[in-house]
């Protein structure tokens, strides 16, 4: 079937809704003084502390995700669909939800609150929450590519390859993982922006504080009640930085299987 | 150049508005769009419920967040009847941005310190506030909330110490409130009309010395160009009638 003009007409308002918001970033940032507006002590904190919880985030992710997508994967038992329903919901739940949520977990007066207070820690208000925060909203997305990536492989070659001697460390190192690395990488990059984005469960869980918990995400919200042209600059850095995530996923990285 | 842009933006976002709310077109002439400092949250929703059980029909959208959020909100053209603040800077800004009419005094209100209702962190004085170790969760120093009390702890000469113990700037009094009941935090600053019945039954109540005079004024205004005039000037009526002093009152806030 030919594509109607009415179907690319439609298409296009559709691009035009997602393109406009990134527009008007572009157009009313401050470019004269984007330099100035960015390079400031709380920006770079916030900038840094971003980095660092969203890559932590990313690297205790895929800790968690890889057997659970192996599991989901590979193995059939009762109550899958709800393990599944289960890993996935942080996708869909209002973060700030979630955020309420890890405070009933891991917050002082939360179910693990007296047993983490005995060991003398205290999780919420400290850039550990801001990791947690970001690897609960993010790892669902590394879950998701991994499973469907193993779910894609081709088991014949991994039977070839233990049929030929090899033991299970050496089909998942050179069979398993090359197979996986295309949704990897995008699983990686996915939950990487995810957690660079966080707000609502860090803000609720992890609290405001410079250098700390301020994430840029939180820096971007409190710099617009102050200074709208910063928040905005940061926006788009911000934007920058998630397009260049995203475009070498489908561009470089996210290259299907041959 | 900018201004009038802005100002162009504002009836395409009402009109986006209506058409998503689908209740403008059977509109009554005294609905109401209220953006009120969070720390109201209770008087003005109690004085809403009144206000349409004055005016049968008409409706009060209420907003409740930091007055430092609302007035970002108004700036980038949000439509709104009244606005009332928790701080006389906010507004000032928004009134010499020609976004409201001329504002008044309506309420005033006072800090006090609470912890809870177990004081994990042994907090008693306000000078507990400044030892090591203690958590504390102030209103972020943009919000009115978080401007007093720093400027209470200035007063008291524990200004720096107490900073060091603050392990959040909250985006508005009620989120300082929450991470106190909820156990969180060690000791937080509130309005006295922060402290409800829910939030007394979880926190104890401390106060702050008198000395230190720090007393905050909530000023209300019309907005310049108001979604509803009728509805506008209505609600601000009946905030400065008896009636409406009588329910600030009952919720803890101090006459002008």
């Amino acid at each position: 079937m030919r594509t109607p003009r009415f179907v690319a007409a439609l298409a296009a308002a559709a691009a035009a809704f997602f393109a406009l918001p990134l527009i008007g970033l572009v157009l009313e940032a401050p470019w004269s003084s984007v330099g100035s507006a960015l390079l400031t002590r709380q920006i770079a904190r916030a900038a840094a502390l971003s980095a660092v919880a969203s890559t932590a985030a990313v690297g205790i992710g895929l800790a968690l995700a890889f057997p659970l997508a192996w599991v989901l994967a590979r193995t059939r038992f009762p109550g899958r669909r709800w393990l599944r329903g289960l890993v996935v919901l942080p996708m869909v739940l209002p973060p700030v939800v979630a955020g309420v949520g890890l405070l009933t977990a891991f917050g002082r007066r939360g179910l693990l609150g007296g047993t983490l207070d005995a060991i003398g820690v205290s999780i919420p208000f400290t850039t550990a929450a801001v990791v947690i925060a970001a690897t609960f909203v993010s790892t669902p997305f590394l879950v998701v590519t991994l499973e469907a990536g193993l779910a894609s492989l081709d088991r014949r070659l991994e039977d070839a390859a233990a049929t030929l001697g090899a033991s299970d460390a050496r089909v998942f190192r050179t069979v398993v993982l090359p197979g996986l690395r295309p949704s990897l990488a995008a699983g990686v990059a996915l939950a990487w922006t995810r957690a660079l984005g966080e707000f609502g469960a860090t803000i609720t869980f992890a609290g405001n504080l410079q250098g700390r918990t301020q994430t840029t995400p939180l820096a971007v919200y409190e710099l617009l009640q102050t200074d709208a042209g910063a928040a905005i600059a940061l926006s788009v850095a911000l934007l920058a930085v998630c397009l260049v995530a995203v475009v070498a996923v489908r561009g470089g990285l996210f290259r299907e299987p041959r | 150049m900018t201004r009038r842009r802005e100002q162009a933006r504002v009836p395409r976002g009402a009109v986006l508005a209506c058409a998503l709310a689908a209740s403008c077109g059977s509109g009554d002439p005294y609905d109401a769009t209220v953006l009120a400092a969070a720390s109201l949250s209770e008087a003005f929703t109690e004085i809403a419920a009144s206000y349409e059980g004055r005016h049968p029909g008409a409706e009060v959208a209420l907003e409740l967040a930091a007055s430092s959020t609302l007035a970002a909100q108004v700036r980038a053209g949000a439509p709104f009847d009244v606005l009332a603040t928790a701080d006389e800077r906010t507004m000032a800004d928004a009134w010499r941005a020609e976004l409201v009419e001329r504002p008044e005094a309506f309420a005033t209100n006072r800090l006090v310190m609470i912890v809870p209702a177990d004081d994990p962190g042994e907090v008693r004085t306000v000078e507990d506030l400044a030892r090591p170790g203690v958590d504390v969760v102030l209103a972020h120093p943009g919000v009115p909330a978080g401007a007093y009390a720093r400027r209470a702890l200035a007063a008291l000469g524990i200004g720096s110490a107490v900073e060091a113990n603050v392990v959040s700037n909250a985006s508005d009094v009620k989120v300082v409130a929450a991470a106190v009941s909820l156990g969180e935090a060690d000791a937080g600053i509130v309005y006295a009309s922060d402290v409800t019945p829910a939030l007394a039954a979880r926190v104890r109540v401390l106060p702050i010395p008198e000395r230190v005079g720090v007393r905050a004024v909530y000023p209300i205004a019309a907005a310049a160009d108001p979604e509803h005039p009728r509805g506008s000037r209505a609600f601000l009526d009946l905030v400065r009638s008896p009636a409406g002093r009588r329910i600030l009152a009952a919720h803890g806030f101090g006459a002008p």
